[in-house]
């Protein structure tokens, strides 16, 4: 078993419902333990911000952002709420807040072209219109 | 000539064409993966995009996401490098179409060329020989009727195979079916694609391959390489020229290629690989991209193939009127791996990494790096040149006592042993040395 099929293995797992598995077979084995959506970005932020109760929501992919109107500072936001659109080969993503609070900061204007994991705005979390 | 080259690639070869872009005042993008964030060629880069996680599939093969970096960016023209997107026809396509130049041949020519079964017709109507091999075999008695017609030992290979995936050897009929279905096993899970032929195998073949270089009607020879030296069909060392050819060999192999190429109007760079055995050159496969090993070729032409490459690519002509070939060069490249467990990929910290002085190394690499899983495992690739051959290995052996690797296994001690091997240094080695040195003579090795 190579790093492929690991990948390709841990692909399949990952859409499959299941929280921890034991897994062995070649004299591999193999144990996977799943956090549950929505907690690992949430510790990946907190890693990246030592302020807990700030949210980066930051850029899925290569591409030119465009973001949503009436977008700025103060701005209430709900959880799985469009807050911007990422324009890819002539395709448009949306990108949606995975939390729930209030904008701080708009790090990126509109059209402008962003990487991935570039951040585009920071929120900070409240349970208003959750 | 381009403004901005963006380089499709990582490591040691996003380094090498960096830095040839330099030296042709070309400014440079890095694309890299999360994983790759303080790699060496992302600092060098003049500018830097991040392009997707860790994982190849969603970086450095992530069309779009290259291509959107380049759009953004406003590169002009796209290096791709080695493996990844390098021989990726629609890639390359994709780029035009995005108003960048591919730096690599035409999107026709690495499909003719590339594919293994497509190459091997191609030789075959231009009257090359091919290495004696098998229709697709779909069932058992077609299996064992077809190995009997090439006699044994005979190669399975899986017909979308590669870096020493998907091939067995069956040394007799009775290990045929059960060689015959491993591979079968390992092709569908890696390639998705099941499909098996048998080859021939040759026991004392050398392999050799040209290297050349194509322009509007030119098609320029920049010399040969012997890549004989193999641990599971991956090359570890290699040597330019080859010089277990002769005179009248030499222009033997120069005519085939020509005998491939000529009239197919191949820009770009590319290599024709071979196998040497009795005398005879059997058409292996062509690469139509930048080879790992291009180095080796670069000391003894005092060419810069990178910067002839994208020449080229920019339509103009490059200045390679007279070359003279001088002396020998050897490179032997240094893997992460395990040197216990039968080779496997080792990662983690690299603690010491000290190379030689006196040797080209070219490296994406230093001490205090982290291998990551996530793509090769190459480590250094080091060359030496010098008048002789003889010389040249001496030099060899000297910066390989100067390598020190901490933190991570690697095949250092394996190569030291093989550039101390009476068969190197006698010149005597074929593309199953490495595993007879080593003392991998079990069966289930591969071929």
């Amino acid at each position: 078993m190579n790093i492929t099929d690991v990948d390709h293995l841990l692909d399949k797992l990952e859409k499959m419902n299941f929280s921890e598995v034991d897994l062995e077979f070649d004299q591999v084995k193999i144990h996977v333990k799943k956090e549950k959506s929505g907690v690992s970005s949430n510790t990946e932020r907190t890693v990246n911000l030592p302020n807990t109760n700030e949210v980066v929501i930051k850029s899925p992919m290569v591409g030119v952002v465009h973001l949503e109107k009436q977008l700025k500072a103060g701005k209430a936001i709900k959880q799985g709420e469009v807050v911007a659109q990422i324009e890819s080969m002539k395709l448009f993503n949306d990108v949606t807040s995975t939390q729930a609070g209030t904008i701080a900061t708009i790090h990126v204007k509109n059209g402008d072209p962003v990487a991935y994991d570039q951040p585009l705005m920071t929120l900070v979390k409240g349970n208003q219109n959750v | 000539m381009f403004k901005k080259v963006l380089i499709a690639n990582r490591g040691e070869i996003a380094i090498r064409i960096i830095r040839a872009c330099q030296k042709m005042d070309i400014a440079t993008v890095a694309v890299f993966s999360k994983a790759d964030q303080g790699a060496m060629f992302v600092q060098l880069a003049d500018e830097a995009i991040c392009i997707g996680p860790a994982a190849a599939k969603d970086s450095y093969l992530n069309r779009e996401a290259i291509l959107m970096a380049g759009i953004n960016i406003h590169a002009d023209a796209i290096h791709p490098g080695y493996g990844f997107l390098s021989e990726d026809e629609l890639f390359a396509q994709m780029c035009e179409e995005c108003g960048m130049t591919w730096i690599g041949p035409q999107a026709t020519h690495i499909r003719d060329f590339s594919d293994k079964t497509h190459s091997r017709k191609i030789a075959l109507s231009r009257g090359l020989t091919v290495i004696p091999g098998s229709e697709m075999i779909s069932s058992e008695p077609q299996l064992y009727a077809a190995a009997n017609k090439l006699g044994y030992p005979v190669l399975l290979k899986a017909s979308h195979g590669g870096g020493g995936k998907g091939i067995r050897k069956a040394n007799s009929a009775k290990e045929l079916l059960a060689k015959y279905e491993t591979v079968k096993e390992e092709a569908g899970m890696s390639f998705l694609d099941s499909t098996v032929y048998l080859e021939r195998d040759f026991e004392t073949a050398r392999h050799i391959e040209v290297q050349v270089l194509g322009w509007r009607d030119h098609l320029m020879i920049l010399g040969d390489r012997d890549c004989s030296l193999q641990k599971h069909r991956q090359k570890i060392i290699e040597e330019s020229n080859a010089s277990v050819l002769n005179q009248a060999e030499r222009q033997q192999l120069y005519q085939l290629v020509h005998q491939l190429l000529d009239g197919a109007h191949y820009e770009s760079l590319g290599t024709v690989e071979f196998l040497f055995v009795h005398h005879q050159f059997y058409f292996l496969e062509m690469n139509t991209r930048l080879q790992v090993e291009h180095g080796v070729t670069e000391e003894t032409s005092q060419v810069d193939i990178v910067q002839a490459q994208i020449q080229v690519a920019a339509r103009e002509t490059p200045n390679l009127r007279t070359i003279h070939f001088k002396g020998h060069a050897i490179e032997c490249r240094l893997n992460a791996e395990n040197d216990l467990e039968e080779g496997q990929f080792e990662t983690g910290r690299l603690d010491q990494f000290c190379l030689p002085e006196k040797a080209r190394v070219d490296t994406g690499l230093k001490a205090g790096d982290q291998v990551t899983p996530y793509y090769d495992r190459l480590l250094a690739k080091i060359i030496v040149s010098a008048k002789t051959r003889k010389m040249a290995i001496l030099k060899m052996q000297d910066a390989l006592e100067q390598v020190r690797v901490e933190g991570i296994g690697s095949n250092l001690s394996e190569l030291r042993q093989l550039v101390h091997s009476k068969a190197f240094m006698e010149d005597h080695y074929t593309i199953h040395s490495v595993e007879e040195l080593m003392g991998e003579t079990k069966n289930e090795s591969y071929a």
